[in-house]
């Protein structure tokens, strides 16, 4: 049996280091090899501990049943280990804040959960543990390092890279980092690692009050995931949206989602909060006065949960103040009180520049407000300068990939995961904030990133990261369906399947 | 036992091109110093004799005829940039700062002389358009004099504040009119209710009296040419001979102002190979219908002025004139008219700017006595901070007792002379105090300080006593020329703009634009400073660059890296700039401030031929087009090109400051270009919307998708919003849509490849590797004779490939490494 | 970038900075900025926090002049009047109440560290 099991995990061996070429000859879901590996080699410990039982046996002044008790007690415990390496990672070491036992325990024992990226888990779990305790820079830094380790990184690699950003006060680069690793394909990203990524984004979002991102996330993102369905849900009722579940439904959620203690102050608020069965949206009255625009428009900066018809009735208000006569009136008066010649069209374009800047800046920070807000000219206008600023973001980052793959210089796998997901963060949301700069941004994007991908694949061998590249250009490509045929072809190139 | 006061001292000097002067305040009188000989110029002359002994002032410049080789004079135009000048007698070498801080000695010690004070701490006068590197040569020239330490103050605001102190009571809009020796600077000013406030600034760093001067020597060289002597201006030989003439001229000049003509008369000037005399009458008309023009120069930049800040006719209450060359009858005449203001009275001209910087110093409390050793303490100490001159009559005085044993409870102020005292104040828990004061209108305040015990008994602290001088409040002085990071791409993240107050600090977050390998060679990122108002950074001056070394990277930073860049920039032209790399955990902080880079005289002489064919292409596109606009902006701007010719000229035949007032001139000029460029191009890029989609409509309506056509449309529309919104970025970026889709339809046509091919085979020496493209061209002859279109398009798009990257882009952002967020 | 962000150029405006009414006379804004840097100088524990519509905010001599420059400057007070004029009741125009975050959901995935911002 033992030497059957040695047989198995040779073959398994073999063939992952075959993976990836041509020379497939059939595919196993990498969860398979792993359970088999891990079978294997709890089959091969039986002989092992049986030997060091009766060598412990021997040792003098230690009684046999002692050395027996220990033996047995050792192996049981690190069989559970092994077994069930994630549930002890989640249970026990990290909120023990174990950095290096996590990354050890989850590098060595083939966790199934994160098959094929072992060392990806181990960095993930180390991660948590420092958010539990604070890490400090020197213990960051030997556990980034170790994401240096696997030749090829996928999704659980992005994920924990993103958690070392994060950790290191990076929020733009983790927040990149997690949403790729959340718009990943199955076959790149495991189920624990998505739910990682996506459940740190609902944080992200939740804490920031913007609602109606954590209901995207845990809604509309496929696969759905039990805690970031939950709490989407809660959020639906929290902002009154016209899908919000009734009370049974919340606790039905809540009673099956993990991490019950910590909802269940936020279930508690959804279930006070009324649910509106009224579908329609109510119209926003029109602020009196400027004054009472400008404090509509800052609560609308300050409690942003997404609302687009609130900034549109702050920005009404603001326009319709700023048109009466009086107020041209009252400012000609002030500057002829102040010494200064009678120009209120200055002060006024001023004023509505401004307002711009700051709805501008909104909308950076929230890009989906745009379509619901769009009818607005200042918020066209604003709308203007972002997308001004995110190409011009675009087309830097790809000149970029241009200089680089023409002198043939990659980064370490690391780097251009982070770039690649700063990049696709960026075309995102130029396309949540305007969608019909598609075309554009695929003009733009397209020779440079799928050249830069086909370096990654062929040179550099990093076909995850390929094939994500080829996706994305592949979704929104659609328009040019010879583009789209290619970047289809090169996906099919650089799938593992 | 009330010691007796020792007024402050406070000094103020104004460095001139011609003279220098400095004056002294003493909280209540104003005194301008004399000099050895008994002169309240001193002319900013330097002679370094054989032996090395270093002449200031009038015994130097009596040796400008006879000994020009070891005797500079006019050197403050060139502070800030590399020049060095020769002493040969001595064999030393100096630089413009060097000479200025002679000058500075030299009026230091004139104090000292005069009252009995070596002045450790002074105000110095600037040019108010001169930039950063040339600020932070004079007050390298203070420090060089022996000043501990120094406060700059721009020459207008320094004279409006002299005006504004004899002329108190007055609120509106004026002007202070700065024709010096070698800059004219021109500011407008507010007064409210004793509040002095800068407005806003012009003027022409190279317009002054020296150019009346020239125009003089100009026509007395023209007078000689007819009578058959050359001096040419453009031989080193002739360079003596000029100076003298100069000299002459400079006399003539001032005996004009006087008289309806005056004699030049020179004998015995060395024209190298021979000896000539001159001898020629000038007239006031000749001279006057010559002075015109650059008069009315100065009045353009004055009416320029008073338009950006909306100042019409007949609003100014008046204008102070400032400069020598301002008593010529002729300007005043002219500037009267064309801004319709009095002048200010009884304001001498020639030492304004020192009784304004004097002034000042008294403003920001910077005496100029050598510190004495601290008295002993009479009573508690306080800490006290209250303004040394103000507009206010109730200015608070704030203060902190440093002792806080708790014995003294309350505060309480009350003028040394009687007649006001303060209610006794509470100090708060941390033992700071405010306390609004009464001062007596139009002098100087003296308060005792006392201390009120728990019992009502009080006690004196120390200090016992301070004063406040009631006058002008003045703002703090406005950045003249906005200051900003170069981009990439070629565009400028502005920090401060033009007219912020000095001191001023910013930070802006920033990122690479490639990736910075460490250990590489040279610098890794370059982080140019500039100076200017224009959008395109080439066009802007650049004053400084934090360049940080790639030895002292720890790891690579990818393109898109943060950068969080903080600029700080102090009154006296200081820069400091310090950039941290959070993902690398790094910051760097070592600016070069950069002297002006000295441009070749053939460097010079090619850009202005570009220009003059820029100019010339220009004309004819507007006279085609019609444009009648463009046409009378250029025919406005071309004389400048001959102007600038001069000057290249007279630097070939060594005359440095022609040199730098060319190359400043040709870079104005080539911003004037590119904005009449720029104008010119906005109607082409509509023609070109049209064009190319008209083009690509064929390909795609014929070869297209149905989503492709409706892309199209799209495309088009959206360019057409963009190029009435006027947004040239986004117009680019839909022309290049409509191209992709027209070309993605044009390919699927039969012979598309092959057409391509042959394109490119005709360009084969463009390509980077020639070689490589030779061998591909065979190859895909091969293939068109084949009739093989797969193979075909694989070739052509390798030698797609191996078309040149644009580097041209990155080197006109001065080589930054930055882009904006 | 956070929502918090978003108005921290509003929490500058000048008459927040200086704490001065907008019909306050040049005068007085002169004062009121003057004795603010000089409590600032001395090092006054009181002076580097003031209050704005929007929650408490810190300033610093730096602050205060470029205040007392901007309000100096007709145009650009009367510009930053508007932007200082705004209305304190704490009602609304807008129906829709804003709706709160959850400001510890960090603490839901085991996040003890400070969250990045």
């Amino acid at each position: 049996m033992a030497g059957l099991s040695v047989v198995i995990i040779l073959i398994i061996w073999w063939f992952r280091r075959k993976s990836g070429t041509p020379f497939r000859i059939i595919y196993l879901p990498p969860w398979i090899l792993a359970s088999i590996q891990k079978f294997c080699l709890l089959v091969l410990a039986i002989p092992i501990v049986a030997i060091l039982s009766s060598l412990a046996s021997q040792v003098p002044f230690l009684p046999a049943a002692t050395a027996d008790t220990v033996i047995v007690a050792l192996s049981v415990i690190l069989s559970i280990v092994f077994c069930w390496p994630v549930a002890i990672l989640e249970w026990v070491v990290v909120p023990l804040r174990l950095p290096r036992v996590a990354y050890w325990i989850g590098r060595l024992c083939l966790p199934v959960s994160f098959a094929g990226e072992s060392v990806a888990c181990g960095v993930i779990y180390g991660a948590l543990a420092m958010a539990r305790q604070g890490a400090s820079d020197r213990q960051l830094d030997w556990l980034g390092r170790k994401l240096y380790r696997p030749k090829s990184l996928r999704g659980g690699g992005v994920v924990a890279a993103g958690l070392l950003a994060a950790l290191r006060g990076d929020r733009p680069r983790a927040c990149s980092l997690m949403f790729v690793a959340d718009a990943l394909p199955s076959q790149f990203v495991s189920r624990k690692a998505r739910a990682i990524a996506r459940d740190w984004l609902i944080v992200d979002a939740a804490r920031a009050a913007n609602l109606r991102e954590v209901i995207r996330l845990g809604r509309r993102r496929r696969p759905t995931l039990r805690w970031s369905y939950t709490i989407a849900r809660i959020a639906e009722r929290l902002v009154g949206d016209k899908q919000a579940p009734p009370g049974w439904l919340l606790m039905l959620c809540w009673m099956l989602s993990p991490r019950r203690r910590a909802n269940l102050p936020l279930l508690r608020r959804a279930l006070a909060t009324p649910r509106r069965l009224d579908n329609t949206i109510a119209e926003e009255t029109v602020p009196a006065d400027l004054p009472q625009a400008l404090a509509d428009l800052a609560k609308v900066c300050e409690h942003g949960d997404g609302n687009g018809a609130r900034l549109v009735a702050a920005i009404d208000g603001l326009r319709a103040a700023l048109d009466r006569p009086g107020t041209r009136d009252q400012i000609e008066q002030r500057l002829a009180a102040l010494g200064a010649q009678p120009d209120a069209d200055a002060i006024v374009a001023g004023f509505r520049d401004g307002v711009v800047d700051l709805v501008a800046e909104l909308l950076e920070a929230r890009p989906s407000l745009a379509v619901e807000a769009r009818r607005e000219p200042m918020v066209e206008q604003a709308i203007a300068r972002v997308r001004t600023r995110t190409f011009r973001d675009i087309e830097a980052q790809c000149k970029d990939y241009e200089v680089r793959t023409k002198s043939g210089d990659a980064l370490d796998q690391i780097a251009e995961w982070e770039t690649w997901a700063m990049l696709r963060h960026s075309a995102d949301r130029l396309l949540e904030l305007d969608p019909a700069a598609e075309a554009g941004m695929f003009e733009t994007m397209w020779p440079v990133c799928n050249n830069f991908a086909v370096f990654q694949h062929n040179v550099c061998k990093r076909l995850p990261l390929a094939y994500e590249i080829y996706s994305w250009l592949h979704k929104h490509g659609q328009h040019i369906p010879s583009a789209s045929q290619l970047a289809m072809k090169n996906m099919r190139a650089a799938s593992i399947k | 036992m009330n010691a007796i006061k020792v007024r402050p001292l406070y000094v103020g000097i104004d460095l001139g091109t011609t003279n220098s002067t400095v004056a002294v305040f003493d909280g209540h009188e104003l005194t301008v110093v004399r000099n050895g000989q008994g002169s309240i110029l001193t002319p900013s002359v330097v002679r370094i004799d054989g032996r090395g002994n270093v002449l200031v002032g009038a015994r130097a410049r009596r040796f400008l005829d006879s000994d020009p080789a070891n005797t500079r004079s006019e050197f403050k135009r060139l502070m800030g940039t590399a020049h060095q000048l020769e002493f040969p007698a001595s064999g030393l070498v100096r630089r413009p700062e060097e000479l200025s801080a002679e000058v500075l000695k030299s009026l230091r010690q004139d104090v000292a002389d005069q009252l009995g004070v070596l002045p450790e701490r002074a105000v110095v006068s600037v040019p108010a358009l001169f930039e950063l590197h040339q600020t932070a040569a004079v007050s390298d020239a203070a420090r060089r004099a022996g000043f501990e330490r120094i406060e700059l103050i721009q020459e207008p605001v320094a004279s409006a504040i002299a005006a504004g102190w004899t002329q108190q009571g007055s609120n509106g809009p004026w002007l202070v009119y700065d024709l010096g020796g070698g800059t004219f600077d021109v500011s407008l000013l507010d007064t409210q209710e004793g509040l002095l406030r800068v407005v806003g600034h012009d003027g022409d760093n190279f317009l002054g009296g020296r150019d009346f001067d020239r125009v003089l020597i100009d026509l007395v060289l023209s007078k000689l040419t007819a009578d058959g002597l050359v001096i040419d201006r453009a031989n080193p030989q002739h360079g003596p001979a000029l100076r003298r003439l100069r000299l002459a001229a400079e006399d003539a000049k001032i005996e004009l102002t006087r008289a309806a003509e005056a004699p030049i008369a020179v004998s015995g000037l060395n024209l190298g190979d021979r000896s000539a005399d001159v001898d020629v009458v000038v007239t006031r008309s000749e001279y006057e219908s010559l002075i015109t023009p650059l008069i009315d120069r100065s009045l353009d930049i004055c009416t320029r002025l008073l338009a950006a800040h909306g100042i019409g006719q007949g609003v100014l209450e008046r204008v102070v004139l400032v400069g020598g060359p301002t008593v010529t009858p002729l300007l005043r005449e002219r500037v009267r008219a064309a801004l319709g203001a009095g002048f200010g009275e009884g304001l001498d001209p020639m030492t304004l700017v020192a009784q304004g910087a004097a002034l000042f110093a008294g403003t920001v409390a910077l005496d100029g006595r050598p510190v004495a050793p601290a008295a002993e303490a009479t009573g508690p100490k306080v800490w006290l901070q209250f303004p040394a001159m103000t507009s206010d009559l109730s200015p608070f005085v704030v203060g902190k007792l440093l002792d806080q044993s708790g014995t003294v409870e309350k505060i309480q102020i009350s003028r040394s002379e009687g007649e006001w005292t303060s209610e006794p104040t509470p100090c708060e828990a941390d033992g700071t105090f405010a306390i609004m004061v009464s001062l007596l209108p139009r002098q100087s305040t003296s308060f005792d300080l006392r201390g009120v015990l728990a019992d009502g008994r009080t006690i004196a602290l120390h200090p016992e006593r301070f004063s406040i001088t009631h006058g002008i409040t003045l703002g703090d002085p406005p950045l003249s020329r906005s200051v900003g990071v170069a981009l990439a791409d070629d565009r400028v993240q502005v920090y401060f703009d033009r007219g912020s107050p000095l001191p001023i600090r910013r930070t802006f977050v920033l990122r690479t634009a490639e990736v910075v390998h460490p250990g590489a060679e040279g610098y890794a990122l370059k982080v140019p400073i500039v100076q200017g108002e224009f959008a395109s950074a080439h066009l802007c001056r650049l004053v400084g660059a934090l360049e940080i070394p790639s030895s002292a990277l720890h790891a690579v930073l990818p393109a898109g890296s943060e950068v969080e860049l903080t600029i700080e920039l102090d009154r006296g032209g200081q820069l400091r700039a310090q950039a941290r790399i959070a993902s690398i955990d790094q910051i760097f902080d070592h600016v070069a401030l950069l002297v002006t880079p000295q441009v070749s005289l053939e460097a010079m002489s090619d850009a202005l031929a570009k220009l003059r064919s820029r100019a010339a292409a220009l004309s004819r596109s507007a006279f085609s087009d019609r444009s009648s606009k463009t046409a009378a902006r250029l025919s406005t701007a071309l004389p400048r090109l001959d102007d600038m010719q001069r000057n290249i000229d007279a630097a070939s035949g060594g005359d440095l400051d022609a040199g730098e007032q060319a190359r400043r001139e040709l870079s104005d000029f080539d911003a004037l270009l590119a904005e009449i460029e720029a104008d010119q191009a906005w109607p082409e890029l509509g023609k070109k919307i049209e064009d190319s989609f008209a083009m690509m409509l064929i390909w795609v309506a014929g070869y297209g998708h149905d989503a492709e056509k409706t892309a199209l449309n799209n495309a088009y529309a959206a360019s057409r919003r963009a190029f009435v919104a006027k947004d040239a970025e986004e117009v680019e970026r839909q022309l290049g849509v409509i191209r992709s889709l027209g070309n993605a339809a044009y390919f699927r046509h039969p012979q598309a490849w092959e057409w391509e091919f042959q394109h490119r085979a005709a360009r084969v020496g463009e390509s980077t590797d020639i070689r490589r493209a030779s061998e591909l061209v065979a190859s895909g002859q091969e293939a068109v004779r084949q009739r093989d279109v797969v193979k075909l398009e694989q070739i052509v798009r390798e030698l797609w490939r191996l078309d040149p990257v644009d580097r041209h882009e990155q080197s006109l952002g001065h080589g930054s490494g930055l882009r904006s967020r | 970038m956070s929502a918090r962000d978003l108005l921290a150029d509003w929490r500058g405006n000048p008459f927040f900075v200086l704490a001065v009414g907008t019909d306050e006379s040049r005068a007085d804004v002169e004062r009121a900025g003057q004795k603010l840097l000089a409590l600032l100088a001395v090092g006054s524990a009181a002076a580097d926090h003031y209050q704005t519509p929007f929650g408490p905010a810190t300033r610093d001599a730096d602050q205060v002049r470029q205040a007392l420059a901007a309000l100096r400057d007709p145009n650009t007070r009367v510009l930053h009047e508007l932007w200082a004029n705004v209305a304190q009741d704490g009602g609304t125009a807008l129906r829709a109440t804003p709706v709160d975050g959850w400001e510890a959901a960090d603490r839901a995935i085991g996040w003890t560290k400070p969250w990045p911002d």
